[in-house]
């Protein structure tokens, strides 16, 4: 059998707070996320509320050193290194990478500096605007927050960011790059600027008066996406490096697939998403029969929900039918190219806890959308491989197959 | 603005920028000896034309290296009626 990838440590911070208890429990009890926002100025913009992560959860920062993204991924990389070990064991810090994926980079920085620039006048930009705002600032953030010297680098896909990195990490322990790596997303679009050009599209529910409703995925009254922020990070380990270490594994990437639609920039495609579950399966030598469960993209657009539910009955066949399929999204928002790596870590937490996360407010079935997605309520899972969807804006498509502790 | 006055703002926003022991930097110290590293500097100056409402250009922003550099540099770009 193929060495696997075992996943030795995890971090999230998300709408529904930072680390594993709060997650878990969020989990079971299907908890909402979604709120008016605190962070940003909301008469600045129409969309008021967001899956903001709540100050109250965040330890205090200074703000002078990091940009809001990058402060989350140094907080879920930290859970993720100390639930590994990492400080207590001994390493080649050249065998340990990093790669942190971002769908937006640095919106606080440049949200500020342009506010100076065109509201203010103020032409001069701070020096760390730059350094803050760059797409790697985050990566490198953590492999100096951890002293990783090996490979390290950022990669950018919209909303299966988050995807495509836990599959960079996969790919370098598999060919021998990398023992160890710490791998996942970041993003924290909050910003007037981004929030004014999601607007733009026309595609966000709206819903100020009733923010913990405003996520419907699968619902036929559902209105669009809900922007969010946060981070996840999972330490990826060989088997050899877990084991001489003494590290417990707390599950297994055990494939991805990887596609493009060469297609339309927004307009989501069923082959693109069937393809990638499929190449997810042959690359982690799976059966459709063995999937139980999908964490499904689900973002609560018109467009997402329909496509997915056809392509996920198009890779699955009839196993489709017969498993639970859930988004996350609906109860903390859609963190853009954090969201696959926070689904992926949601996902791992509940179902090694025993149980399936729900998908809040599915009060009106959509016959356009007829798997079982678990509305409103968790229950209990004994599951072993799942599936998690990430379907970014142009086209770019990754789906994850996880073994949880059960199925390893 | 007296010397003194100067040196005591531009003090401050060091002190801002990153946590020193007091009295740490004296008017010869380099920077760097007190672990003000070269994105810190930037930041001290960055600040330092918001306060001083001055602009520093970028050779000598380029060549300053302790306390003393800094407020000569004030000096010369400070209007001088003040």
């Amino acid at each position: 059998m193929t060495p696997q990838v075992y996943v030795t440590g995890m971090g999230v911070v998300s709408a529904l707070g930072v680390g594993r208890d709060a997650h878990q429990e969020a989990a079971r009890s299907g908890s909402n996320g979604i709120r008016l926002m605190e962070s940003v100025d909301i008469s600045l913009v129409d969309c008021k509320i967001a899956g903001e992560v709540p100050a109250r959860s965040l330890p205090p920062f200074d703000v002078r050193r990091a940009d809001r993204f990058v402060r989350f991924a140094l907080l879920a990389a930290q859970e993720a290194g100390a639930e590994a070990g990492l400080s207590r064991t001994d390493f080649d810090p050249r065998r340990l990478g990093v790669v942190v994926a971002t769908g937006l980079g640095g919106c606080e920085t440049l949200d500020a500096a342009y506010h100076r620039l065109y509201a203010q006048n103020l032409t001069r930009f701070h020096p760390t605007s730059i350094p803050y705002a760059m797409y790697n600032a985050a990566t490198s953030a953590v492999a100096n927050q951890h002293q990783a010297k090996g490979p390290a680098y950022s990669v950018v896909s919209a909303c299966a960011s988050g995807a495509h990195a836990i599959t960079q990490g996969l790919d370098w322990i598999r060919s021998g790059r990398a023992d160890m790596v710490l791998a996942g997303a970041a993003d924290a679009p909050l910003a007037v600027g981004i929030i004014r050009g999601w607007e733009g599209m026309r595609i966000l529910s709206v819903d100020n008066e009733n923010p913990d409703q405003a996520c419907r995925p699968f619902s036929a009254d559902r209105k669009g996406l809900v922007l969010a922020e946060g981070a996840a990070i999972l330490l990826l380990e060989s088997e050899q490096s877990a084991r001489r270490r003494g590290a417990a594994p707390l599950g297994a990437i055990a494939g991805c697939g990887l596609t493009s639609d060469a297609g339309h920039l927004t307009d989501p495609s069923t082959e693109g998403a069937q393809a990638a579950m499929e190449l997810a399966l042959t690359d982690g030598r799976l059966q459709a029969s063995e999937i139980d469960y999908v964490n499904a993209h689900g973002t609560g657009t018109r467009a997402n929900d329909s496509t997915e539910t056809n392509a996920i009955k198009a890779a699955l066949g009839g196993r489709a039918y017969a498993i639970p399929v859930s988004s996350t999204k609906s109860m903390h928002g859609h963190a853009m190219g954090a969201s696959g790596a926070i689904e992926i870590v949601l996902s791992l937490i509940a179902l090694n806890a025993g149980v399936v996360p729900p998908t809040r407010n599915l009060h009106q079935p959509d016959p356009q959308c007829d798997l079982d997605y678990v509305p409103n309520t968790s229950r209990p899972s004994d599951a072993r491989v799942f599936l998690s969807n990430s379907f970014g804006f142009g086209g770019l498509n990754g789906v994850v197959a996880v073994r949880t502790q059960r199925g390893l | 603005m007296t010397r003194a006055e100067i040196q005591e703002k531009v003090l401050a926003l060091i002190h801002e920028q990153r946590t020193i022991p007091s009295g740490a930097v004296q008017p010869d110290t380099p920077l760097t000896e007190v672990g003000i590293d070269s994105l810190d500097a930037l930041s001290v100056l960055f600040s330092i034309e918001e306060n001083f409402n001055i602009s520093i250009p970028d050779d000598k922003a380029k060549s300053v290296r302790t306390l003393d550099d800094i407020v000569n540099t004030i000096q010369e770009l400070l209007p001088a009626s003040t």
